[in-house]
C-alpha cells in the first residue's frame, strides 16, 4: 500500500505537470516540428521511410517484416519482432543504422520509453522480462523479471506496451495462455530509474493491446477474445477502461457495444480524445473518434482498414493514420479532415508510424 | 545428362501412368523432338551426381528451382515462371499435391525408386485439368519396363546394389531385382534408404544484417534426414490376352526441421509416409479398333510436423511437444479408351477419385473433409496431311466436398465452417498444330490453352493461428501460348531447338495479412513471356555438349500497385545450363555442368534480393567392368552459398559424394 501512495502521489503530480508522455513524443524539444517515419510491410519484407516536403521518401531502408518504429528523445529505434528479435537505433539525421543488437530468440519487442538522457526501457512480448538498454551502443544494462505475471503455462506474460508518466513505468501486460485469453490484462507500476515493481492493478477487460494519457488520467483499450470468424463482436467483453489509481481498479468509458468491436491500435490526444482502430473482422478496421469526457464515439470517415498504426501529434495535433486496405495509405486527421499524405507507388502497406523529435 | 534427357515428338504419349510399351534411351540414342516442352529425364542424369529432384529438373530450360538446406530439405521448382504449388506432380500418374496443401516438396522424393522423369512445361495433361496451370511432372518409378525388354533371353533375372558415401555423413544403399517368374510372368522389387545428418557449416549472421561484428561461424544443427523407400511390381500376360499389373510403393522419410540460421531448432521435425498401390488390366483390342485400359489406385499419405516449446521457438508457441498434420487416403478408379486410327488418334478417360482426411496430432479438434472428383477428359489428334496435325485435349473437373461436423481445423485453433462451397465445373482446354515426323530434318509446333487449379484443402477450409480459410476462392486460371520448332545436323549428331512461351495468370491465390490474420485472396495477375533454346550435340563418340539458355519476363500485374510491374518471386530474367561428357581411355569419363542464373527476389514486392548464382559441377566416372561402375563427384566446385541476409536457409557449399553401382 506504501508502494501505491507514492506512486500515486507522483503519478499525480507528474501528470499534472507534463500532462503526457507518449512512446513517440517529444521530450528535449517539445515544441520543434517532428519528423515522421512511417515502416511499410507486407508481412514478407519490411521498409522504413520518411516524410518530406514532397510526402514520403523515395528511399527506404530495409527491415525484417512488420517491426515496429518508435520515437524516443530524438532518436528512432526499430523493433525487429518475432523471428527476428533485433533492436535497432537509426540516426534520424541521416537516415542510417547507428547499430542493431540481437535480443533474445522470440522475445518478440514491443514498445521503447526513456528511461534516462542515456538508456531506453524496452518491452518484450515474447519474453518473460524487460530490458534497459544503453543509446549509445545497444548494450543491455538491466534486466527485470515478469514471470510472476504469466497466466497458467503461458511462457511470457505478454507486455505490449509501455507509458511514462514522471519516474513511474507502466507496464500494459495481456496474459494469453494457448492462443487464449482466460483472465483479464494486468497494468504494473514499475519505478522508471531500476524497474523496481510498485504495483499492479488488474484490468477489466481481456487483451489489452495499448493504453496512454489524457487529462491526467490512463485509458487502456482492449480487443477481447475472438469470436468464431475471428473477428471481434459488438459486446460489453471488450472497449476503453480508465483506471483509477486510488481504488486500484478500472472502469468502463466506453465499450465494444459503442466502438462496434474491440480496440486494435489505440492513439491518444491529451486534451481528452482518443482514436482508436476497431478491429470487426478480417480487412475490416474503421477509425472510432471517442470524446473521452462525453464518452461518445464517432467514426472517421474516408479510412477503412486502419491497422497500420495510430499515432497522435500532440504539439501539433495531428492524427497520423496507417490504412492498409486496397485504397490506404499515410493520412492524416487534423481539424476533422483526412488528408492522404503522397508516397511512392511501391511504398509498402503502412504497418507503423512514428514521430521524432 | 545428354541424352538422359530428351523431348519427343509425342503429344499423346501422356505416360502419366505406367507404361506396357517402354521407350528405351541409351547414351547410343539419338534425340528427335520437335519442341523442348516435353521431356523425359533417365536415371543418367543424377546416379553418382549428387543431384535432388529439384536440381536434376532444373537443368532443363525453362525450369528454375529452389531449396532451402542440404539432402532431403524443402525444395520446389518452377515452370516456365508458374510457381511450384501450380505445377502438377505424380507418382505413377496418381497426383501428389492434395493432402497438405501447398507446394509438392521434391526433397523427400528419392531417385533410387525412379526410373524416368516425364516433364510437361507447356500443359498440365487433360487428365489432371484442374489441378494445375504450370506444367506436369510424372516420376514413373523403377520396374516399368517389361521383363524382355530388360533381359536377355537366357536371364531370369538380374539386379543391382548402389552404395555411395558423401559430405557430411550423407550415404544411400539402394537395391533392385527383377525377376522373369515364366515367360508371361514378372516381378520387379528395389528397396532404398537414405540418410544425412546436413551438419554443414554456414557464416552466419546472427540474424542482425547491420552487425557485422555478431557474425560467426556455425554449423546447421537438428536438419539430419532418413528416408526409407521400396516398391514391388508383378507383371503378368494372362492367357485371356489381358495384360496385368500391380504396382506397390511405398516411402518413410524423417527429419528434423532446423529453423532460421539464427533461430536452430533442437527437436522439431517431420514425418512423412507415402504408400500407394495400383491395379492396372490393359484390356486386348476390341473389335479391331478399341483400346481399353482399366485401374484402380489406392493411395495413403500422412505429414506431420512436431515442435517442443519452449525448447524450440518455432510454429506456435504452446507449451510441450506439439504434433499437428494431415493424413489422406484416395480411391482412383480409372476407364482409359483409346482409337487408333489411319488418320486419327483419340483417347477418353474417366477417373474418380474419392479422398478422406482427417487431422492428425495433439490437437484437441478433431477434422475430417470427404471430397470426390470426377475427371473426364479426352484428346484427340487428327492428320490432314503427311506429318502435319491438328488436335485438342479438354477436361472438366467435378469435385463435392463434405465437411464432416462442419470443421476444418489446424492444429490449435477451430473455426466451425457451415458447410463446404459448392464448386463450379472446372474445365480446361487446349489446341494445337503440329508439323513432326522421325527423321524429319526440321519441325514444329504451336497450342494454345487454357489451364485452371482449384484451389487447395488448406486455402478453402484450414485455420491455423493467424491464418483463415476462404472457402469462396474461385480457380486460378491461365491461358497459354507456345511455338517452338527444331532443326537436326545429322552430320555432328545435333539437335537445336527453340520455344516462345507466354503465360497470362488470373486469379491467383495469395494470402493477404489483415490486422495480423493471413487470409488466401484470389488477387494475383501475371504475366510471363519467355524463349528456351537449347542446343545437343554428340559430334564425337567421346564427347557430347548441351547448351540451354531461358529468358523470361515474369511480371506480377496485380492491382496492388506496390506488386504492379515487379518481378514474380524466385524467377530470374536470364538461366543458362551447360554440360559436357567426355569418354576418357581407361574406362573412364568426366562430365562437367555449369549453371548460371541472374538475381532473383524472394518476394513480391522485390525488396528481398538473391545475387546471382554460378555453380560448377563434376563427375568422374569410372567403369571397369562391365556391371560395375564407381563415381566420384563433385558439387557446387567454387564452394558458394550465396547467402542473403533475410534469406534464413542457409544451404551446403561445397559436396562430394562417391557412389558404387554393381549389377548383379
Amino acid at each position: 500500500m506504501k508502494k501505491f501512495l507514492t506512486l500515486a502521489t507522483a503519478s499525480s503530480l507528474a501528470l499534472y505537470m507534463t500532462a503526457c508522455s507518449d512512446s513517440t513524443s517529444a521530450d528535449d524539444d517539445p515544441l520543434k516540428p517532428a519528423s515522421v517515419y512511417v515502416f511499410g510491410s507486407d508481412y514478407k519484407t519490411g521498409e522504413l521511410r520518411w516524410v518530406g516536403d514532397d510526402g514520403v521518401s523515395e528511399k527506404s531502408v530495409q527491415f525484417n517484416q512488420d517491426s515496429k518504429v518508435v520515437g524516443v528523445d530524438g532518436n528512432l529505434f526499430v523493433l525487429e519482432r518475432l523471428s527476428a528479435d533485433n533492436l535497432v537505433l537509426v540516426d534520424p539525421s541521416d537516415n542510417k543504422v547507428k547499430w542493431q543488437i540481437d535480443l533474445d530468440d522470440a522475445s518478440n519487442p514491443s514498445d521503447v520509453v526513456k528511461a534516462n538522457k542515456d538508456e531506453v526501457w524496452v518491452a518484450l512480448e515474447g519474453a518473460a522480462k524487460f530490458v534497459k538498454v544503453a543509446v549509445k551502443d545497444g548494450k543491455i544494462t538491466k534486466t527485470v523479471k515478469t514471470d510472476k505475471f504469466n497466466q497458467g503455462k503461458a511462457t511470457t506474460p505478454n507486455l505490449v506496451d509501455f507509458e511514462v508518466s514522471g519516474d513511474t513505468l507502466f507496464a500494459l501486460f495481456q496474459r494469453s495462455e494457448n492462443y487464449a485469453y482466460p483472465a483479464p490484462g494486468l497494468l504494473a507500476m514499475y519505478k522508471l530509474k531500476d524497474g523496481e515493481l510498485l504495483d499492479t492493478i488488474k484490468l477489466a477487460k481481456k487483451n489489452p493491446m495499448a493504453m496512454g494519457f489524457a487529462n491526467g488520467k490512463l485509458y487502456v483499450a482492449s480487443q477481447g477474445e475472438y469470436n468464431a470468424s475471428y473477428g471481434t463482436d459488438a459486446d460489453d467483453a471488450r472497449g476503453i477502461e480508465v483506471v483509477d489509481f486510488a481504488k486500484k481498479k478500472t472502469s468502463m468509458v466506453v465499450d465494444g457495444k459503442k466502438l462496434g468491436g474491440g480496440v486494435y491500435a489505440f492513439a491518444v490526444d491529451p486534451d481528452g480524445v482518443a482514436y482508436a482502430a476497431i478491429y470487426k473482422g478480417y480487412g475490416d478496421v474503421p477509425l472510432a473518434k471517442v470524446d473521452l469526457s462525453e464518452k461518445s464515439v464517432k467514426t472517421v470517415s474516408d479510412v477503412s482498414d486502419v491497422e497500420g498504426s495510430l499515432v497522435f501529434d500532440d504539439v501539433d495535433g495531428v492524427l497520423y493514420i496507417g490504412d492498409r486496405g486496397s485504397k490506404g495509405g499515410l493520412f492524416s486527421y487534423d481539424n476533422g479532415k483526412v488528408k492522404k499524405i503522397g508516397a511512392p507507388k511501391d511504398m509498402l502497406p503502412v504497418y507503423g508510424i512514428a514521430l521524432v523529435r | 545428362m545428354l541424352a538422359s534427357v530428351f523431348s519427343i515428338a509425342e503429344e499423346f504419349v501422356q505416360d502419366l501412368g505406367e507404361s506396357s510399351v517402354y521407350e528405351a534411351s541409351s547414351s547410343e540414342e539419338k534425340p528427335l523432338q520437335a519442341s523442348s516442352s516435353y521431356a523425359e529425364i533417365l536415371p543418367q542424369a543424377w546416379e553418382g551426381r549428387s543431384l535432388s529432384a529439384a536440381e536434376v529438373l532444373a537443368a532443363l530450360p525453362g525450369v528454375q528451382y529452389t531449396r532451402q538446406g542440404g539432402v532431403g530439405s524443402f525444395q520446389t521448382v518452377s515452370i516456365r515462371g508458374v510457381s511450384a504449388k501450380n505445377i502438377v506432380v505424380c507418382m505413377d500418374g496418381i497426383p501428389l499435391n492434395d493432402a497438405s496443401g501447398g507446394a509438392v516438396d521434391f526433397g523427400t522424393i528419392d531417385l533410387n525408386q525412379i526410373e524416368k522423369i516425364e516433364v510437361y512445361k507447356d500443359r498440365v495433361p487433360a487428365k489432371f485439368g484442374g489441378r494445375g496451370i504450370g506444367g506436369a511432372i510424372n516420376f514413373i518409378t523403377k520396374g516399368s519396363k517389361p521383363a524382355e525388354a530388360v533381359l536377355k533371353p537366357e536371364e531370369k533375372k538380374s539386379g543391382r546394389l548402389l552404395l555411395s558415401y558423401g559430405s557430411h555423413d550423407t550415404w544411400e544403399a539402394s537395391t533392385q531385382l527383377l525377376s522373369r517368374l515364366t515367360d508371361s510372368a514378372s516381378v520387379n522389387a528395389s528397396l532404398s534408404v537414405r540418410h544425412s545428418d546436413n551438419d554443414y557449416e554456414f557464416k552466419s549472421q546472427n540474424g542482425t544484417p547491420y552487425n557485422p561484428n555478431d557474425d560467426f561461424k556455425d554449423k546447421r544443427r537438428n536438419a539430419e534426414f532418413t528416408e526409407y523407400s521400396g516398391l514391388f511390381k508383378a507383371r503378368v500376360l494372362h492367357a485371356n490376352g489381358v495384360f496385368s499389373t500391380l504396382n506397390f510403393n511405398f516411402s518413410r522419410s524423417e527429419g528434423g526441421n532446423p529453423g532460421r540460421d539464427d533461430y536452430q531448432t533442437t527437436v522439431a521435425g517431420y514425418k512423412g509416409e507415402f504408400a500407394q498401390t495400383t491395379y492396372r488390366a490393359e484390356l486386348p483390342q476390341l473389335r479391331g479398333w478399341l483400346w481399353l485400359e482399366l485401374s484402380l489406385t489406392g493411395k495413403f499419405e500422412k505429414a506431420t510436423s512436431h515442435s517442443y516449446y519452449p525448447l524450440d521457438h518455432l510454429g506456435y508457441d504452446l507449451p510441450g511437444m506439439q504434433v499437428y498434420g494431415t493424413a489422406g487416403y484416395s480411391l482412383v478408379p480409372e476407364v482409359v479408351a483409346n482409337y487408333s486410327g489411319d488418320h486419327l488418334e483419340a483417347n477418353m478417360r474417366l477417373s474418380l477419385d474419392a479422398a478422406y482426411y482427417s487431422n492428425r496430432g495433439t490437437s484437441s479438434s478433431d477434422w475430417n473433409l470427404m471430397r470426390v472428383s470426377t475427371n473426364i477428359s479426352g484428346d484427340i489428334s487428327y492428320d490432314i496431311v503427311k506429318n502435319f496435325s491438328i488436335g485438342g485435349e479438354a477436361s472438366a473437373l467435378i469435385v463435392k466436398d463434405d465437411l464432416h461436423g462442419g470443421k476444418f481445423v489446424q492444429p490449435t485453433s477451430s473455426l466451425t465452417l457451415e458447410t463446404a462451397e459448392e464448386r463450379d465445373i472446372t474445365w480446361t482446354g487446349r489446341a494445337f498444330v503440329r508439323y513432326d515426323a522421325p527423321n524429319l530434318r526440321y519441325g514444329g509446333n504451336l497450342s494454345f490453352g487454357r489451364f485452371a487449379r482449384m484451389p487447395q484443402l488448406m486455402e478453402l477450409y484450414g485455420v491455423y493461428p493467424g491464418m483463415l480459410s476462404n472457402p469462396d476462392l474461385q480457380n486460378e486460371t491461365a491461358l497459354r501460348f507456345e511455338v517452338g520448332g527444331y532443326y537436326m545436323i545429322p552430320k555432328s549428331n545435333t539437335a537445336i531447338r527453340a520455344t516462345y512461351f507466354e503465360t497470362q495468370v488470373e486469379n491467383g491465390i495469395y494470402w493477404l495479412v489483415s490486422a495480423g490474420f493471413a487470409k488466401p485472396m484470389n488477387v494475383g495477375e501475371s504475366h510471363v513471356r519467355g524463349f528456351e533454346a537449347e542446343l545437343e550435340s554428340k559430334p564425337k563418340k567421346w564427347l557430347s555438349v548441351i547448351l540451354r539458355a531461358t529468358f523470361q519476363n515474369a511480371e506480377d500485374r496485380s492491382e496492388e500497385k506496390y506488386y504492379n510491374g515487379k518481378k514474380l518471386p524466385n524467377e530470374p530474367s536470364r538461366s543458362y545450363y551447360a554440360e559436357a561428357r567426355l569418354d576418357l581411355p581407361y574406362r573412364l569419363d568426366f562430365t562437367w555442368t555449369s549453371e548460371y542464373r541472374t538475381e532473383i527476389f524472394d518476394d513480391r514486392a522485390n525488396r528481398i534480393r538473391q545475387p546471382a548464382v554460378d555453380l560448377h559441377h563434376f563427375s568422374l566416372g569410372f567403369t571397369p567392368f562391365e556391371k560395375t561402375r564407381l563415381v566420384f563427384a563433385l558439387r557446387n566446385l567454387t564452394n558458394e552459398t550465396y547467402r542473403n541476409p533475410y534469406i534464413s536457409y542457409p544451404t551446403p557449399g561445397r559436396e562430394y559424394k562417391l557412389t558404387l553401382t554393381q549389377g548383379f
